[in-house]
């Protein structure tokens, strides 16, 4: 009787749910042994401490926590994966996917896949995240549609330094066919204007 | 009427609708049938079950939620929560987190929603600092690494 629902209590999300290395999946036994390989210690000591709002994040099942993730937008799984090495390596996993499928999905208007050529992260954060994925600086502008094809958001400066219009680099590569070999181009005519200045 | 007994000894006499509630308790009253017994509840304190008890008088008369929801199926989810719900809510993190457990333990799904809406609704537009002391969760990256991570430029090949 103090345990009616096995499948939601046997699986808490306790700190040591994902060492990055293990093995796929964010549930781990509670009751395994202690001695498994660790990667995250410093963390694992301190997660511990009670405080505000810790216990969600410590002692709640698993299940729960997906849930309140599947609310979420790409931004916010984001930035939740930015917060730790063991939330980042449970977010960035394959097996993790649909999380952020789900927080796609909540954004009216954005298509339901991610581009084969991003990783579920480096995508959230060209469509959402401020930050110049070069400099790292604040870049709020986002739309100079010739970057998509880059699959990279850039602040206007390093636009200018790191990007060259498509007719000298057409000259600098020997051939305007040679243009076909720059990830992504062949996918949009827009990159006509730009290509790698490296 | 059914009696209900929390972890810190305490009963509590409700309506077989509002207890029904919860498909746990609704479940067990199909299993072992009515009785004079209470229904011990381990798991849940009496200040809890109360506040529980509370949001399933209210919707007691709400319609059942359906059955076999495609759980597979990705749509768009909001966290819109009634006018009610949100003041009911309103609690200190303590109490909300106690509350989306017992809506766990006891199965009462529309609970349980209310429950993590409102913790997502407390994650958005934060950033990853604020998360952090939201949840305790301790910052085990390296400034270089953290300033290296924003820019979330590595290409697919390195992981």
């Amino acid at each position: 009787m103090s345990n009616n629902t096995p499948s939601l209590s046997d699986t808490t999300l306790t700190p040591d749910m994902t060492p990055v290395d293990a093995s796929p999946g964010p549930i781990v036994d509670q009751h395994q042994p202690r001695a498994k390989k660790r990667r995250i210690k410093r963390s694992e000591e301190t997660m511990d401490i009670p405080g505000r709002g810790s216990k969600i994040y410590t002692n709640a099942p698993i299940e729960i926590f997906l849930e309140i993730l599947s609310y979420l937008d790409p931004l916010d799984i984001l930035k939740i994966s930015q917060t730790s090495k063991t939330l980042r390596g449970f977010l960035n996993d394959k097996e993790s996917q649909y999380i952020w499928r789900q927080a796609r999905a909540n954004v009216p208007g954005l298509p339901p896949d991610l581009p084969v050529d991003f990783t579920e992260p480096q995508y959230a954060a060209y469509l959402f995240q401020e930050i110049c994925q070069v400099c790292g600086g604040t870049t709020k502008k986002f739309g100079r549609i010739g970057l998509a094809a880059l699959r990279v958001r850039l602040c206007s400066k390093c636009t200018v330094q790191h990007c060259m219009n498509a007719g000298p680099a057409a000259k600098i590569l020997g051939g305007i066919q040679r243009l076909l070999l720059i990830p992504g181009y062949s996918m949009f005519h827009s990159v006509l204007r730009y290509a790698y200045s490296d | 009427m059914i009696n209900l007994t929390t972890s810190d000894n305490e009963t509590f006499t409700v309506d077989k609708k509002v207890a029904e509630k919860s498909v746990l308790i609704k479940n067990m009253l199909e299993d072992v049938g009515e009785s004079d017994q209470a229904i011990p509840l381990p798991n849940v304190t009496a200040s809890v079950l109360k506040k529980v008890l509370e949001w399933c008088e209210h919707h007691k008369d709400d319609p059942a939620p359906p059955e076999n929801e495609d759980k597979d199926d990705t749509r768009k989810r909001t966290t819109d929560i009634s006018e009610w719900d949100q003041k009911f809510i309103a609690v200190d993190q303590e109490m909300l987190f106690e509350i989306i457990l017992a809506a766990n333990y006891l199965d009462i799904k529309a609970l349980l929603d209310v429950g993590c809406k409102t913790v997502a609704n407390m994650i958005k537009g934060k950033t990853p600092e604020e998360i952090r002391k939201l949840f305790n969760i301790v910052n085990d990256f390296t400034p270089e690494e953290e300033a290296q991570i924003k820019k979330e430029n590595e290409w697919a090949e390195d992981r």
